[in-house]
Protein backbone atom coordinates (compact mmCIF):
# COMPACT_ATOMS: atom_id res chain seq x y z
CA UNK A 1 0.00 0.00 0.00
CA UNK A 2 3.11 2.54 0.65
CA UNK A 3 4.54 1.29 -2.26
CA UNK A 4 1.07 2.34 -4.32
CA UNK A 5 0.95 5.66 -2.47
CA UNK A 6 4.49 6.26 -3.36
CA UNK A 7 4.03 5.86 -6.77
CA UNK A 8 1.15 7.81 -7.21
CA UNK A 9 2.76 11.16 -5.63
CA UNK A 10 5.96 10.68 -7.87
CA UNK A 11 3.15 10.43 -11.02
CA UNK A 12 1.53 13.85 -9.59
CA UNK A 13 4.89 15.55 -9.69
CA UNK A 14 6.20 14.06 -12.59
CA UNK A 15 2.85 15.17 -14.67
CA UNK A 16 3.31 18.77 -12.91
CA UNK A 17 6.58 19.03 -13.95
CA UNK A 18 5.88 18.09 -17.79
CA UNK A 19 2.87 20.42 -17.60
CA UNK A 20 5.29 23.09 -17.08
CA UNK A 21 7.69 22.18 -19.31
CA UNK A 22 5.00 22.30 -22.14
CA UNK A 23 3.87 25.80 -20.74
CA UNK A 24 8.06 26.61 -21.04
CA UNK A 25 8.16 25.52 -24.13
CA UNK A 26 5.20 27.98 -25.76
CA UNK A 27 2.74 24.71 -26.45
CA UNK A 28 0.00 25.46 -23.97
CA UNK A 29 -1.43 27.32 -21.40
CA UNK A 30 -1.10 26.34 -17.84
CA UNK A 31 -4.40 25.41 -17.39
CA UNK A 32 -5.05 22.88 -20.00
CA UNK A 33 -1.02 21.97 -19.80
CA UNK A 34 -1.88 20.77 -16.37
CA UNK A 35 -5.27 19.34 -17.15
CA UNK A 36 -3.42 17.13 -20.52
CA UNK A 37 -0.45 16.29 -18.76
CA UNK A 38 -2.32 15.20 -15.36
CA UNK A 39 -5.30 12.90 -17.29
CA UNK A 40 -2.68 11.47 -19.56
CA UNK A 41 -0.21 10.59 -16.90
CA UNK A 42 -2.87 9.27 -14.52
CA UNK A 43 -4.29 7.73 -17.41
CA UNK A 44 -1.38 5.85 -17.80
CA UNK A 45 -0.60 5.04 -14.44
CA UNK A 46 -3.94 3.21 -14.14
CA UNK A 47 -4.06 1.14 -16.97
CA UNK A 48 -0.45 0.33 -16.53
CA UNK A 49 -1.25 -0.91 -12.43
CA UNK A 50 -5.22 -2.53 -13.75
CA UNK A 51 -2.90 -4.81 -16.81
CA UNK A 52 -0.58 -5.81 -14.14
CA UNK A 53 -3.02 -7.03 -11.12
CA UNK A 54 -1.53 -4.92 -8.58
CA UNK A 55 1.61 -6.94 -8.99
CA UNK A 56 5.27 -6.19 -9.02
CA UNK A 57 5.97 -6.57 -12.92
CA UNK A 58 7.59 -10.17 -13.02
CA UNK A 59 7.88 -10.76 -16.59
CA UNK A 60 4.91 -8.35 -17.58
CA UNK A 61 7.32 -5.53 -18.94
CA UNK A 62 4.55 -5.57 -21.97
CA UNK A 63 1.83 -3.82 -19.92
CA UNK A 64 3.93 -0.72 -20.37
CA UNK A 65 3.85 -1.01 -24.09
CA UNK A 66 0.57 -1.15 -23.75
CA UNK A 67 -0.65 1.05 -21.00
CA UNK A 68 1.57 4.26 -22.22
CA UNK A 69 -0.14 4.30 -25.97
CA UNK A 70 -4.15 3.55 -25.26
CA UNK A 71 -3.56 5.36 -22.00
CA UNK A 72 -2.23 8.59 -23.90
CA UNK A 73 -5.35 8.39 -26.36
CA UNK A 74 -7.53 7.96 -23.16
CA UNK A 75 -5.87 11.05 -21.63
CA UNK A 76 -6.30 13.11 -24.72
CA UNK A 77 -10.17 12.26 -24.66
CA UNK A 78 -10.69 12.97 -20.69
CA UNK A 79 -8.56 16.38 -20.97
CA UNK A 80 -10.36 17.67 -23.77
CA UNK A 81 -13.65 16.94 -22.23
CA UNK A 82 -12.81 18.23 -19.16
CA UNK A 83 -11.82 21.34 -21.20
CA UNK A 84 -14.65 21.46 -23.14
CA UNK A 85 -12.80 21.06 -26.94
CA UNK A 86 -13.98 19.71 -29.55
CA UNK A 87 -11.88 17.06 -30.25
CA UNK A 88 -12.48 16.41 -34.26
CA UNK A 89 -12.42 20.51 -34.63
CA UNK A 90 -9.35 21.19 -33.08
CA UNK A 91 -7.32 18.13 -35.35
CA UNK A 92 -8.32 19.89 -38.28
CA UNK A 93 -7.96 23.47 -37.01
CA UNK A 94 -4.17 22.77 -35.03
CA UNK A 95 -3.10 19.27 -36.58
CA UNK A 96 0.39 20.39 -35.44
CA UNK A 97 -0.51 21.37 -31.89
CA UNK A 98 -2.17 18.24 -31.17
CA UNK A 99 1.12 16.32 -32.70
CA UNK A 100 3.20 18.02 -30.69
CA UNK A 101 0.72 17.00 -27.70
CA UNK A 102 0.70 13.55 -28.13
CA UNK A 103 4.01 13.40 -29.53
CA UNK A 104 5.37 14.85 -25.98
CA UNK A 105 2.74 12.22 -24.31
CA UNK A 106 3.86 9.43 -25.60
CA UNK A 107 8.03 10.37 -24.83
CA UNK A 108 7.14 11.49 -21.36
CA UNK A 109 4.93 8.75 -20.47
CA UNK A 110 7.04 5.89 -21.90
CA UNK A 111 10.34 7.57 -19.35
CA UNK A 112 8.40 7.54 -16.57
CA UNK A 113 6.77 4.18 -16.95
CA UNK A 114 10.54 2.87 -18.00
CA UNK A 115 11.71 5.00 -14.61
CA UNK A 116 8.72 2.82 -12.72
CA UNK A 117 9.39 -0.60 -14.70
CA UNK A 118 13.17 -0.51 -14.31
CA UNK A 119 12.63 0.58 -10.68
CA UNK A 120 10.39 -2.81 -9.52
CA UNK A 121 13.02 -4.87 -11.78
CA UNK A 122 15.61 -3.82 -9.62
CA UNK A 123 13.56 -4.18 -6.86
CA UNK A 124 12.45 -7.73 -7.90
CA UNK A 125 16.59 -8.39 -8.41
CA UNK A 126 17.46 -7.45 -5.09
CA UNK A 127 15.00 -9.26 -3.34
CA UNK A 128 15.88 -12.27 -5.23
CA UNK A 129 19.56 -11.75 -4.37
CA UNK A 130 18.76 -11.69 -0.63
CA UNK A 131 16.69 -14.57 -1.08
CA UNK A 132 19.68 -16.65 -2.69
CA UNK A 133 21.94 -15.06 -0.32
CA UNK A 134 19.49 -16.06 2.69
CA UNK A 135 19.43 -19.81 1.13
CA UNK A 136 23.14 -20.24 1.15
CA UNK A 137 23.87 -18.90 4.73
CA UNK A 138 20.57 -21.28 5.34
CA UNK A 139 22.47 -24.41 4.13
CA UNK A 140 26.00 -23.10 5.76
CA UNK A 141 24.28 -23.24 8.86
CA UNK A 142 22.27 -26.52 7.97
CA UNK A 143 25.49 -28.35 6.99
CA UNK A 144 27.42 -27.04 10.48
CA UNK A 145 24.62 -28.29 12.28
CA UNK A 146 24.52 -31.63 10.30
CA UNK A 147 28.18 -32.22 11.39
CA UNK A 148 28.02 -31.51 14.96
CA UNK A 149 24.90 -33.70 14.98
CA UNK A 150 26.66 -36.38 13.11
CA UNK A 151 30.05 -36.24 15.75
CA UNK A 152 27.72 -36.79 18.08
CA UNK A 153 25.94 -39.72 16.89
CA UNK A 154 28.76 -41.31 15.29
CA UNK A 155 30.45 -42.98 17.85
CA UNK A 156 27.64 -45.80 18.96
CA UNK A 157 28.27 -46.59 22.56
CA UNK A 158 27.07 -50.27 22.34
CA UNK A 159 29.46 -50.48 19.11
CA UNK A 160 32.48 -49.14 21.14
CA UNK A 161 31.70 -51.13 24.69
CA UNK A 162 31.04 -53.96 23.05
CA UNK A 163 34.23 -53.84 21.33
CA UNK A 164 36.26 -53.09 23.83
CA UNK A 165 34.77 -56.72 25.89
CA UNK A 166 35.67 -58.25 22.59
CA UNK A 167 39.16 -57.19 22.93
CA UNK A 168 39.51 -57.99 26.64
CA UNK A 169 38.33 -61.63 25.78
CA UNK A 170 40.63 -62.35 23.07
CA UNK A 171 43.35 -60.96 25.14
CA UNK A 172 43.20 -64.13 26.77
CA UNK A 173 42.35 -65.86 23.99
CA UNK A 174 44.07 -64.88 21.12
CA UNK A 175 46.66 -62.13 21.59
CA UNK A 176 46.98 -61.81 17.94
CA UNK A 177 43.44 -60.73 17.00
CA UNK A 178 42.87 -58.53 20.28
CA UNK A 179 45.71 -56.42 18.65
CA UNK A 180 44.05 -56.91 14.91
CA UNK A 181 40.81 -55.42 16.44
CA UNK A 182 42.36 -52.80 18.54
CA UNK A 183 44.12 -51.83 15.23
CA UNK A 184 41.40 -51.58 13.24
CA UNK A 185 39.45 -49.81 15.96
CA UNK A 186 42.02 -47.16 16.18
CA UNK A 187 41.39 -46.69 12.44
CA UNK A 188 37.63 -46.39 13.01
CA UNK A 189 37.90 -43.38 16.00
CA UNK A 190 41.01 -41.77 14.01
CA UNK A 191 38.85 -41.57 11.02
CA UNK A 192 35.67 -40.81 12.86
CA UNK A 193 37.35 -37.81 14.72
CA UNK A 194 39.36 -36.26 12.42
CA UNK A 195 37.24 -36.23 9.49
CA UNK A 196 34.54 -34.47 11.09
CA UNK A 197 36.97 -31.72 11.45
CA UNK A 198 38.35 -31.96 7.75
CA UNK A 199 36.60 -31.23 4.70
CA UNK A 200 36.61 -33.66 1.63
CA UNK A 201 38.42 -37.04 1.48
CA UNK A 202 38.46 -39.72 -0.93
CA UNK A 203 36.28 -42.66 -1.77
CA UNK A 204 39.17 -44.80 -0.69
CA UNK A 205 39.94 -43.22 2.21
CA UNK A 206 35.78 -43.96 3.32
CA UNK A 207 35.81 -47.53 2.36
CA UNK A 208 39.17 -47.78 4.76
CA UNK A 209 37.28 -46.73 7.44
CA UNK A 210 34.38 -48.79 6.37
CA UNK A 211 36.26 -52.03 5.97
CA UNK A 212 38.05 -51.41 9.75
CA UNK A 213 34.53 -51.09 10.73
CA UNK A 214 32.94 -54.13 8.95
CA UNK A 215 36.28 -56.40 10.65
CA UNK A 216 35.20 -55.35 14.36
CA UNK A 217 31.86 -56.14 13.04
CA UNK A 218 32.00 -59.66 11.74
CA UNK A 219 34.71 -60.42 15.42
CA UNK A 220 31.59 -59.24 17.03
CA UNK A 221 28.91 -61.37 14.98
CA UNK A 222 30.99 -64.14 14.09
CA UNK A 223 29.07 -66.03 10.97
CA UNK A 224 26.22 -64.09 11.37
CA UNK A 225 27.96 -61.15 9.05
CA UNK A 226 29.46 -61.45 5.76
CA UNK A 227 30.22 -58.60 3.85
CA UNK A 228 32.30 -57.22 0.47
CA UNK A 229 33.66 -54.10 -0.50
CA UNK A 230 34.22 -53.75 -4.26
CA UNK A 231 35.50 -50.64 -5.72
CA UNK A 232 38.02 -50.09 -9.18
CA UNK A 233 41.23 -48.60 -8.03
CA UNK A 234 40.88 -45.69 -10.12
CA UNK A 235 37.58 -44.72 -8.35
CA UNK A 236 39.39 -44.28 -5.22
CA UNK A 237 41.00 -40.74 -5.51
CA UNK A 238 37.33 -39.63 -5.94
CA UNK A 239 36.21 -36.47 -3.99
CA UNK A 240 33.28 -37.76 -1.45
CA UNK A 241 32.48 -35.27 2.03
CA UNK A 242 33.50 -37.42 5.30
CA UNK A 243 31.67 -40.06 6.91
CA UNK A 244 28.47 -40.19 4.11
CA UNK A 245 28.91 -43.75 3.55
CA UNK A 246 29.95 -45.25 6.76
CA UNK A 247 26.57 -44.34 8.28
CA UNK A 248 25.09 -46.39 5.47
CA UNK A 249 26.98 -49.25 6.47
CA UNK A 250 26.59 -48.44 10.14
CA UNK A 251 22.89 -48.32 9.15
CA UNK A 252 22.67 -51.26 7.43
CA UNK A 253 24.47 -53.73 10.53
CA UNK A 254 22.68 -51.66 13.56
CA UNK A 255 18.93 -51.71 12.30
CA UNK A 256 19.73 -54.63 9.27
CA UNK A 257 22.05 -57.48 10.47
CA UNK A 258 22.43 -56.96 14.07
CA UNK A 259 18.36 -57.36 14.76
CA UNK A 260 17.99 -60.23 12.73
CA UNK A 261 19.14 -63.76 14.33
CA UNK A 262 20.54 -65.69 10.85
CA UNK A 263 22.74 -64.90 9.02
CA UNK A 264 23.58 -61.98 6.54
CA UNK A 265 25.31 -59.72 4.62
CA UNK A 266 26.35 -56.17 3.55
CA UNK A 267 27.86 -55.23 0.00
CA UNK A 268 29.73 -52.48 -0.95
CA UNK A 269 29.80 -51.24 -4.77
CA UNK A 270 31.11 -48.29 -5.92
CA UNK A 271 30.66 -47.22 -9.77
CA UNK A 272 31.36 -44.39 -12.37
CA UNK A 273 27.85 -43.58 -13.99
CA UNK A 274 28.74 -41.06 -16.56
CA UNK A 275 30.05 -38.36 -14.68
CA UNK A 276 28.46 -39.26 -11.53
CA UNK A 277 30.10 -41.08 -8.63
CA UNK A 278 27.28 -43.89 -7.41
CA UNK A 279 28.15 -45.92 -3.71
CA UNK A 280 25.37 -48.45 -3.31
CA UNK A 281 25.19 -50.27 0.43
CA UNK A 282 22.69 -53.23 0.07
CA UNK A 283 22.13 -55.59 2.97
CA UNK A 284 20.08 -58.77 3.75
CA UNK A 285 18.66 -57.58 7.18
CA UNK A 286 15.52 -57.06 8.33
CA UNK A 287 14.30 -54.47 5.82
CA UNK A 288 12.19 -50.95 6.53
CA UNK A 289 8.99 -51.38 8.65
CA UNK A 290 6.67 -48.60 7.44
CA UNK A 291 6.47 -46.69 10.88
CA UNK A 292 9.91 -47.19 12.01
CA UNK A 293 11.62 -43.73 12.89
CA UNK A 294 14.65 -42.97 10.41
CA UNK A 295 17.58 -42.17 12.41
CA UNK A 296 19.58 -39.09 12.41
CA UNK A 297 22.33 -40.64 10.20
CA UNK A 298 20.30 -40.76 7.15
CA UNK A 299 18.58 -37.61 7.30
CA UNK A 300 21.79 -36.16 8.29
CA UNK A 301 23.64 -38.12 4.97
CA UNK A 302 20.74 -36.56 2.87
CA UNK A 303 21.47 -33.08 3.74
CA UNK A 304 25.16 -33.25 3.54
CA UNK A 305 24.68 -34.97 -0.34
CA UNK A 306 22.11 -31.41 -0.54
CA UNK A 307 24.05 -29.04 0.70
CA UNK A 308 27.71 -30.22 -1.26
CA UNK A 309 25.90 -30.92 -4.74
CA UNK A 310 23.58 -28.11 -4.31
CA UNK A 311 20.78 -30.78 -5.74
CA UNK A 312 22.93 -32.53 -8.29
CA UNK A 313 23.27 -35.56 -5.90
CA UNK A 314 20.97 -37.72 -4.79
CA UNK A 315 20.18 -40.78 -1.87
CA UNK A 316 18.08 -43.23 -3.33
CA UNK A 317 16.18 -46.05 -0.59
CA UNK A 318 14.97 -49.08 -2.11
CA UNK A 319 13.82 -52.37 -0.46
CA UNK A 320 16.60 -55.61 -1.45
CA UNK A 321 15.19 -58.72 -2.76
CA UNK A 322 13.97 -60.49 -0.93
CA UNK A 323 14.97 -58.84 2.39
CA UNK A 324 16.89 -55.75 3.46
CA UNK A 325 17.77 -52.09 2.37
CA UNK A 326 19.58 -51.06 -0.94
CA UNK A 327 20.78 -47.39 -0.58
CA UNK A 328 22.14 -45.72 -3.52
CA UNK A 329 24.65 -42.53 -3.10
CA UNK A 330 25.03 -40.57 -6.45
CA UNK A 331 27.52 -37.25 -6.62
CA UNK A 332 29.52 -35.30 -8.73
CA UNK A 333 32.86 -37.13 -9.88
CA UNK A 334 35.33 -34.89 -9.01
CA UNK A 335 39.09 -35.86 -7.88
CA UNK A 336 40.22 -35.37 -4.05
CA UNK A 337 43.25 -32.70 -3.44
CA UNK A 338 45.32 -34.51 -1.48
CA UNK A 339 44.29 -38.59 -1.49
CA UNK A 340 47.28 -39.96 -1.66
CA UNK A 341 49.09 -37.87 1.51
CA UNK A 342 45.95 -38.79 3.75
CA UNK A 343 45.81 -42.51 2.63
CA UNK A 344 49.20 -42.99 4.41
CA UNK A 345 48.20 -41.30 7.10
CA UNK A 346 45.59 -43.53 7.37
CA UNK A 347 47.76 -46.76 7.14
CA UNK B 1 21.86 -75.76 49.88
CA UNK B 2 22.80 -77.71 46.41
CA UNK B 3 25.51 -75.30 44.42
CA UNK B 4 24.06 -72.42 42.15
CA UNK B 5 23.85 -72.67 38.76
CA UNK B 6 23.86 -69.98 35.90
CA UNK B 7 22.67 -69.81 32.30
CA UNK B 8 24.85 -66.92 30.22
CA UNK B 9 22.89 -65.10 27.30
CA UNK B 10 24.70 -62.91 25.14
CA UNK B 11 24.53 -62.90 21.41
CA UNK B 12 28.04 -62.32 21.34
CA UNK B 13 29.47 -65.87 21.48
CA UNK B 14 33.09 -63.82 22.54
CA UNK B 15 31.17 -62.32 25.52
CA UNK B 16 29.54 -65.16 27.28
CA UNK B 17 33.03 -66.77 27.21
CA UNK B 18 34.50 -64.24 28.65
CA UNK B 19 31.84 -63.38 31.33
CA UNK B 20 32.25 -67.54 31.92
CA UNK B 21 35.94 -67.25 32.63
CA UNK B 22 35.55 -64.08 35.12
CA UNK B 23 32.78 -65.76 37.00
CA UNK B 24 35.25 -68.94 37.37
CA UNK B 25 37.40 -67.25 39.04
CA UNK B 26 35.17 -64.62 41.45
CA UNK B 27 32.62 -67.29 41.90
CA UNK B 28 34.73 -70.73 41.65
CA UNK B 29 31.32 -72.41 43.31
CA UNK B 30 28.85 -71.31 40.22
CA UNK B 31 27.40 -73.93 38.06
CA UNK B 32 27.19 -72.71 34.39
CA UNK B 33 24.61 -74.94 33.29
CA UNK B 34 24.46 -73.51 30.24
CA UNK B 35 25.24 -70.33 26.82
CA UNK B 36 22.24 -68.92 24.61
CA UNK B 37 23.05 -66.82 21.46
CA UNK B 38 19.51 -65.14 21.82
CA UNK B 39 16.47 -65.06 23.39
CA UNK B 40 14.41 -68.49 22.27
CA UNK B 41 17.30 -70.65 23.32
CA UNK B 42 17.48 -68.79 26.33
CA UNK B 43 13.57 -69.69 27.39
CA UNK B 44 14.49 -73.00 26.24
CA UNK B 45 18.16 -74.21 28.21
CA UNK B 46 16.01 -71.64 31.36
CA UNK B 47 12.99 -74.15 31.54
CA UNK B 48 15.08 -77.43 31.06
CA UNK B 49 17.78 -76.63 33.51
CA UNK B 50 15.89 -74.33 35.66
CA UNK B 51 19.05 -72.19 36.50
CA UNK B 52 19.34 -70.20 39.56
CA UNK B 53 20.66 -67.05 37.66
CA UNK B 54 20.38 -65.90 34.72
CA UNK B 55 22.92 -63.22 32.86
CA UNK B 56 21.37 -61.24 30.32
CA UNK B 57 22.45 -59.40 27.53
CA UNK B 58 19.47 -56.51 26.81
CA UNK B 59 20.41 -55.97 22.85
CA UNK B 60 19.88 -59.28 21.32
CA UNK B 61 18.21 -59.67 17.82
CA UNK B 62 14.72 -61.46 17.46
CA UNK B 63 14.04 -60.97 21.12
CA UNK B 64 15.65 -58.22 23.43
CA UNK B 65 17.01 -59.41 27.00
CA UNK B 66 13.66 -57.13 28.35
CA UNK B 67 11.20 -59.54 26.60
CA UNK B 68 13.19 -62.49 27.73
CA UNK B 69 13.39 -61.55 31.13
CA UNK B 70 9.47 -60.49 30.85
CA UNK B 71 9.08 -64.51 30.08
CA UNK B 72 10.71 -65.84 32.91
CA UNK B 73 9.63 -63.45 35.65
CA UNK B 74 9.49 -64.96 38.92
CA UNK B 75 11.60 -68.20 37.93
CA UNK B 76 15.07 -66.88 38.70
CA UNK B 77 17.46 -64.10 39.35
CA UNK B 78 18.34 -61.78 36.55
CA UNK B 79 20.90 -59.81 35.96
CA UNK B 80 21.09 -57.60 33.02
CA UNK B 81 24.06 -56.97 31.19
CA UNK B 82 24.53 -53.93 28.73
CA UNK B 83 26.83 -52.23 26.95
CA UNK B 84 24.84 -49.01 27.19
CA UNK B 85 21.53 -48.58 28.04
CA UNK B 86 21.41 -45.18 30.02
CA UNK B 87 17.27 -45.66 30.55
CA UNK B 88 17.59 -48.99 31.47
CA UNK B 89 20.70 -48.58 33.76
CA UNK B 90 18.69 -45.94 35.71
CA UNK B 91 15.69 -47.68 35.84
CA UNK B 92 17.30 -50.89 37.37
CA UNK B 93 19.16 -48.29 39.74
CA UNK B 94 15.99 -47.25 40.61
CA UNK B 95 14.53 -50.40 41.01
CA UNK B 96 17.48 -52.02 42.84
CA UNK B 97 17.96 -54.90 39.42
CA UNK B 98 21.19 -56.13 39.58
CA UNK B 99 23.11 -55.32 36.32
CA UNK B 100 26.55 -55.30 35.17
CA UNK B 101 28.05 -53.16 32.19
CA UNK B 102 30.32 -54.26 29.07
CA UNK B 103 33.01 -54.53 29.51
CA UNK B 104 33.08 -56.24 32.63
CA UNK B 105 34.68 -54.69 35.69
CA UNK B 106 36.10 -57.51 37.52
CA UNK B 107 35.89 -55.49 41.23
CA UNK B 108 32.45 -54.53 40.34
CA UNK B 109 31.62 -58.36 39.06
CA UNK B 110 32.86 -59.22 42.70
CA UNK B 111 30.37 -57.24 44.61
CA UNK B 112 27.56 -58.02 41.95
CA UNK B 113 28.71 -62.19 42.91
CA UNK B 114 28.45 -61.45 47.01
CA UNK B 115 25.32 -59.42 46.85
CA UNK B 116 23.37 -62.46 44.32
CA UNK B 117 24.85 -64.93 47.50
CA UNK B 118 22.86 -63.03 49.97
CA UNK B 119 19.76 -63.33 47.59
CA UNK B 120 19.73 -67.01 47.09
CA UNK B 121 17.40 -67.45 49.81
CA UNK B 122 15.15 -64.63 48.13
CA UNK B 123 12.21 -64.79 45.90
CA UNK B 124 13.12 -63.43 42.60
CA UNK B 125 11.27 -59.82 42.90
CA UNK B 126 8.72 -58.84 40.57
CA UNK B 127 9.68 -57.29 37.50
CA UNK B 128 6.63 -57.19 35.12
CA UNK B 129 5.86 -53.35 34.92
CA UNK B 130 9.17 -52.45 35.02
CA UNK B 131 10.20 -54.53 31.91
CA UNK B 132 7.46 -53.45 30.28
CA UNK B 133 8.26 -49.92 30.45
CA UNK B 134 11.52 -50.04 29.54
CA UNK B 135 10.11 -52.21 26.79
CA UNK B 136 7.95 -49.61 25.11
CA UNK B 137 10.94 -47.13 25.72
CA UNK B 138 13.34 -49.22 23.36
CA UNK B 139 11.42 -49.54 20.29
CA UNK B 140 11.93 -46.81 17.97
CA UNK B 141 8.58 -47.44 16.09
CA UNK B 142 5.85 -44.80 16.34
CA UNK B 143 2.88 -45.00 15.73
CA UNK B 144 2.55 -43.06 12.41
CA UNK B 145 3.86 -43.47 9.33
CA UNK B 146 7.44 -42.86 8.54
CA UNK B 147 8.23 -44.27 4.95
CA UNK B 148 6.54 -44.35 1.79
CA UNK B 149 6.88 -47.31 -0.58
CA UNK B 150 6.90 -44.86 -3.92
CA UNK B 151 6.63 -46.42 -7.52
CA UNK B 152 9.26 -44.93 -9.59
CA UNK B 153 9.14 -46.51 -12.67
CA UNK B 154 10.63 -50.20 -12.36
CA UNK B 155 12.02 -50.10 -8.82
CA UNK B 156 10.19 -49.17 -6.05
CA UNK B 157 11.47 -46.69 -3.39
CA UNK B 158 11.27 -45.97 0.25
CA UNK B 159 10.80 -41.80 0.49
CA UNK B 160 11.10 -40.74 4.47
CA UNK B 161 8.13 -38.86 4.92
CA UNK B 162 9.85 -37.14 7.27
CA UNK B 163 11.61 -35.35 3.92
CA UNK B 164 7.79 -34.66 2.40
CA UNK B 165 6.93 -30.69 2.49
CA UNK B 166 3.42 -31.25 1.22
CA UNK B 167 1.23 -33.55 -0.18
CA UNK B 168 -1.30 -32.84 -3.29
CA UNK B 169 -3.87 -34.28 -4.44
CA UNK B 170 -4.07 -34.68 -7.84
CA UNK B 171 -6.78 -36.83 -9.72
CA UNK B 172 -6.92 -40.38 -8.64
CA UNK B 173 -3.12 -39.75 -7.29
CA UNK B 174 -1.43 -38.14 -4.50
CA UNK B 175 1.51 -36.05 -5.33
CA UNK B 176 4.58 -36.08 -2.30
CA UNK B 177 6.70 -33.14 -2.43
CA UNK B 178 10.20 -33.07 -1.05
CA UNK B 179 12.86 -30.45 -1.59
CA UNK B 180 14.79 -32.21 -4.39
CA UNK B 181 11.66 -34.62 -6.19
CA UNK B 182 7.86 -35.10 -6.53
CA UNK B 183 6.58 -38.35 -6.08
CA UNK B 184 3.28 -40.02 -7.72
CA UNK B 185 1.92 -41.98 -4.42
CA UNK B 186 -1.47 -44.05 -5.25
CA UNK B 187 -2.71 -43.46 -1.54
CA UNK B 188 -5.56 -40.85 -1.87
CA UNK B 189 -5.16 -37.55 0.39
CA UNK B 190 -7.55 -38.83 2.82
CA UNK B 191 -6.22 -41.86 3.99
CA UNK B 192 -2.99 -40.45 3.77
CA UNK B 193 -4.09 -37.96 6.25
CA UNK B 194 -5.12 -40.82 8.85
CA UNK B 195 -1.52 -42.41 8.80
CA UNK B 196 0.55 -39.20 9.77
CA UNK B 197 1.02 -37.82 12.68
CA UNK B 198 -0.90 -34.65 12.88
CA UNK B 199 0.97 -32.80 15.22
CA UNK B 200 3.73 -32.80 12.38
CA UNK B 201 1.15 -32.93 9.40
CA UNK B 202 -1.73 -30.34 8.80
CA UNK B 203 -4.96 -30.42 6.44
CA UNK B 204 -4.83 -26.62 4.87
CA UNK B 205 -6.65 -27.20 1.89
CA UNK B 206 -9.00 -29.70 1.07
CA UNK B 207 -5.90 -30.82 -1.62
CA UNK B 208 -2.99 -30.20 0.90
CA UNK B 209 -1.43 -31.12 3.63
CA UNK B 210 1.62 -29.62 4.72
CA UNK B 211 5.01 -30.64 7.51
CA UNK B 212 4.21 -28.39 9.97
CA UNK B 213 8.26 -27.66 10.24
CA UNK B 214 8.87 -26.82 6.21
CA UNK B 215 6.59 -23.57 6.46
CA UNK B 216 8.68 -20.54 6.30
CA UNK B 217 6.08 -18.11 6.66
CA UNK B 218 2.09 -17.50 6.07
CA UNK B 219 0.77 -14.68 4.43
CA UNK B 220 -2.35 -12.84 3.22
CA UNK B 221 -1.80 -11.70 -0.26
CA UNK B 222 -4.14 -8.75 -1.83
CA UNK B 223 -7.61 -10.86 -2.19
CA UNK B 224 -7.48 -12.01 0.85
CA UNK B 225 -6.21 -15.40 0.56
CA UNK B 226 -4.00 -16.87 2.92
CA UNK B 227 -0.90 -18.45 1.52
CA UNK B 228 2.00 -20.84 3.17
CA UNK B 229 5.34 -20.25 1.88
CA UNK B 230 7.30 -22.98 2.51
CA UNK B 231 11.42 -23.12 3.26
CA UNK B 232 13.72 -23.86 0.36
CA UNK B 233 11.03 -24.56 -2.37
CA UNK B 234 9.55 -21.83 -4.64
CA UNK B 235 6.01 -23.37 -3.93
CA UNK B 236 3.72 -20.90 -1.88
CA UNK B 237 0.32 -23.08 -0.85
CA UNK B 238 -3.13 -21.97 -0.45
CA UNK B 239 -4.96 -22.31 2.67
CA UNK B 240 -8.69 -22.53 2.67
CA UNK B 241 -10.99 -20.85 4.79
CA UNK B 242 -12.20 -23.40 6.77
CA UNK B 243 -8.44 -24.42 8.18
CA UNK B 244 -7.31 -20.35 7.39
CA UNK B 245 -7.86 -19.76 11.46
CA UNK B 246 -5.19 -22.32 12.19
CA UNK B 247 -2.99 -19.54 11.25
CA UNK B 248 -4.89 -16.09 13.09
CA UNK B 249 -2.85 -14.59 15.92
CA UNK B 250 0.56 -16.21 14.09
Amino acid sequence: MRNFTTRLLLTLLYNTAVAFFFVFIGVNDLRSALVFSHAIGLSIFALARALRGGRVPAGRGWSLAVAVPIGTAAGVLIASLLLGIDLTRSISAHPQFIATVLGGSLTFGAGASYYFHARALAVEAEVRHREQTLQRVVDEQRLTEANLKLLQAQIEPHFLFNTLSNVINLIDVSPAQARRMLVNLTTYLRASLQRTRAGATSLGEELELVRAYLEIQSVRMGERLSYSIDAPMELLGLALPPLLIQPLVENAIRHGLEPKASAGKVEISARLDGRQLVVRVKDTGLGIDENMVPGVGLANVRARIQAVSGGAGSLVIQPNHPTGVCVQVSLAATQCDAPARRLRELA
Amino acid sequence: MSPPTALLVDDEPQLTALLRRELAVLWPELEVVGEALDGPTALELAESHEPEFVFLDIKMPGMTGLEVARRLDGTCHVVFVTAFDQFAVQAFEAAAVDYLLKPVDPARLASAVARLKSRRSAEPPEMGSLLDGLAARMRPKSGWLQWLKVQHGQDLVLVPVQDVAVFRSSDKYTLALTREQEWVIRTPLKDLEEKLDPERFWRVHRNSIVRADAIARVTRDDHGQVVIRLRDMTLSIAVSRTYASMFKQM
